[in-house]
């Protein structure tokens, strides 16, 4: 059984900028409820970052300077004493609007949870029927695994441009869909490697609260939230033929950092690229519970409606298998390694062939897993690189951990210059996305030792 | 708690006994901060199941795309061709420079 978890609404974005946060930003996302907590520590054990003040026995609460709103302490809290800002009543009130396209852009890890809400069992599939009973509730769909594959491409053709550069190149020639491009990598030199995935924010926001030296290291590419949200209102308003003023965005996020991201001031390049003032690229999110929240609201159950709707190449919906994964520790990796390895050796296996499967990278139950991944360069490269293979070579970051245990060593080894990786893959929850602070809530099961033990530290 | 009944006696051997319990034994979560893999840690060995199950559904999926659609990587899905064919032109063009790519700020 799921847990409802308390939710509160927010007082806006900031005014002025305060601390670690800046101006238009999001302030205190998560907070701990001082009438339920009862101090049992746990929500400490599971922080990134060592943002929870008080100690065993005390009421807690977070140093919201130092939280990275992933709500992991959300989770795992047994009293569901951690609450979350929720924008589920504006995203209601968009959909009555009848001038407003509301653009739902459903993140891969929702499709593997929303169905616990409404009682199926964890990790049931929920492709199709989410996609109609979004229709049904009046969003339009731009699912964020297409967006997952137009970050790969970006990110991945950024990662080649940087080993090509490091490797002395001026130019580095990229053949896609039998075209052509020559890319100028020359300037991508002073971009130090490994690179780092930039996909997840809560990590974005732990590399520039506690690492600022790492910020040359991600990658330039947004996350695929931001990108869907930039696309929406640019292509997509194109396509759908409607003003992009009119359009809503609304991030469908396992995540809670994703709330947070989505309110970053820089985050208005369709407003910028349309020149028309104020429009933020994704004007909202929600998480997945607060999705359930608002479907139920709406009388709506997904679980009633049929998974067999055909998917089709149809824009902004159409994902390949790269995309999907990027919701599991491992996955983001595996398909940038996918997307670099057709590059590289100019190879195109089948779709089932074991050569797109790439174990080694899988996080799985790991806190840390590196591979080193001998790809073959066809003849072109074999000139400008001087080698057959190019030994590539990956880690991957299962969880930032118990302040940041996971990671640090990690870290370390790239701020002094001995990483021997190309590429690093970061999620800050253990197990990627599919275990992120927005997604359903399974309480954590307290012996009957534990539960008298809190009754009775109640009444003393 | 509902003390109706309870004698003041008997009250205080329970306060007493716990008391001397919650001394000494910590509940199952508690302060579980010592191990350095999530794994390893009670919370985290709790949460394996949940985290197997959706992460099962995940591969499934994939595994759709790829059997069914022939999209192992994300190039092959033609919607993508698509997109840069009528508007982003390539990886790294300059419209895809100022739509899909960002820039980063030290908070300290």
């Amino acid at each position: 059984m799921v847990r409802k978890v308390n939710t509160f609404k927010g007082e806006g974005p900031l005014k002025n900028g305060i601390g670690t946060y800046r101006a238009g930003e999001l302030y205190g996302i998560i907070k701990i409820s001082e009438a339920n907590c009862v101090g049992c520590h746990t929500c400490s054990g599971v922080c990134p970052t060592g943002a929870i003040k008080g100690s065993f026995g005390d009421k807690h609460s977070i140093d919201v300077e130092k939280c990275i709103v992933c709500g992991q302490c959300l989770l795992n809290c047994p009293f569901g004493a951690v609450e979350q800002m929720s924008f589920v009543d504006m995203v209601y009130e968009k959909l009555k609007d009848k001038k407003t396209k509301v653009v739902a852009i459903i993140a891969p890890a929702v499709r593997v949870a929303i169905g616990e809400e409404f009682g199926a069992e964890p990790g049931t599939l929920t492709v199709g029927r989410l996609w109609a009973a979004l229709e049904k509730a009046g969003f339009l769909i731009y699912d964020n695994n297409f967006a997952a594959d137009q970050t790969i491409l970006e990110e991945g053709t950024e990662l080649l441009a940087k080993v090509a550069a490091h490797a002395g190149l001026k130019e580095l020639p990229i053949e896609l869909w039998g075209k052509k491009i020559t890319l100028h990598v020359e300037e991508f030199k002073k971009y130090p490697l490994p690179q780092f995935t930039s996909c997840c924010p809560a990590w974005v926001r732990y590399v520039e609260v506690f690492y600022p030296r790492l910020i040359p290291y991600l990658s330039s590419a947004k996350s695929p939230q931001q990108m869907a949200g930039a696309t929406a209102k640019t292509y997509g308003a194109r396509l759908w033929n409607v003003r992009p003023e009119n359009i809503f965005t609304v991030g469908v996020m396992p995540c809670t950092a994703k709330i947070f991201e989505a309110s970053r001031p820089e985050f208005d390049s369709a407003s910028k690229y349309l020149k028309k003032q104020g429009m933020k690229d994704v004007d909202t999110v929600l998480t997945t519970r607060d999705l359930a929240e608002l479907l139920k609201k709406m009388n709506i159950d997904p679980m009633k409606m049929s998974e067999e709707v055909s998917r089709k190449p149809e824009m902004f919906k159409f994902y390949s298998g790269g995309a999907t994964i990027f919701g599991t520790s491992g996955g983001v990796m595996e398909a940038a390694v996918r997307f670099a390895f057709h590059v590289l050796s100019g190879q195109s296996p089948q779709s089932m062939s074991p050569q797109w499967d790439f174990d080694g990278v899988r996080g799985y139950t790991k806190p840390v897993a590196s591979a080193t991944i001998p790809v073959p360069l066809k003849e072109e490269y074999q000139k400008v690189f001087g080698a057959k293979e190019l030994q590539i070579k990956v880690c991957v970051v299962n969880g930032i951990g118990t302040d940041g245990a996971h990671l640090k060593p990690i870290v370390d080894e790239v701020l002094t210059g001995k990483s021997p990786y190309h590429f690093i893959e970061v999620m800050n929850c253990p197990g990627g996305c599919i275990n992120g602070g927005g997604q359903p809530v399974h309480p954590l099961e307290l012996t009957l030792w534990d539960q008298l033990f809190y009754a009775f530290s109640k009444i003393i | 708690m509902d003390i109706k009944g309870v004698s003041r006696r008997t009250f205080l051997k329970l306060a007493g006994a716990g008391l001397i319990t919650l001394s000494f034994t910590k509940p199952t979560f508690a302060g579980d901060t010592k191990e350095k893999n999530f794994f390893e840690t009670k919370v985290g060995k709790e949460r394996l199941k949940l985290i197997k199950a959706r992460q099962s559904g995940q591969y499934k999926d994939d595994v759709i795309s790829r059997e069914k659609f022939n999209m192992a990587a994300s190039h092959e899905n033609p919607m993508i061709k698509r997109f840069y064919t009528e508007f982003a032109h390539h990886p790294l063009s300059e419209l895809s420079e100022s739509l899909l790519h960002t820039h980063y700020k030290a908070r300290v």
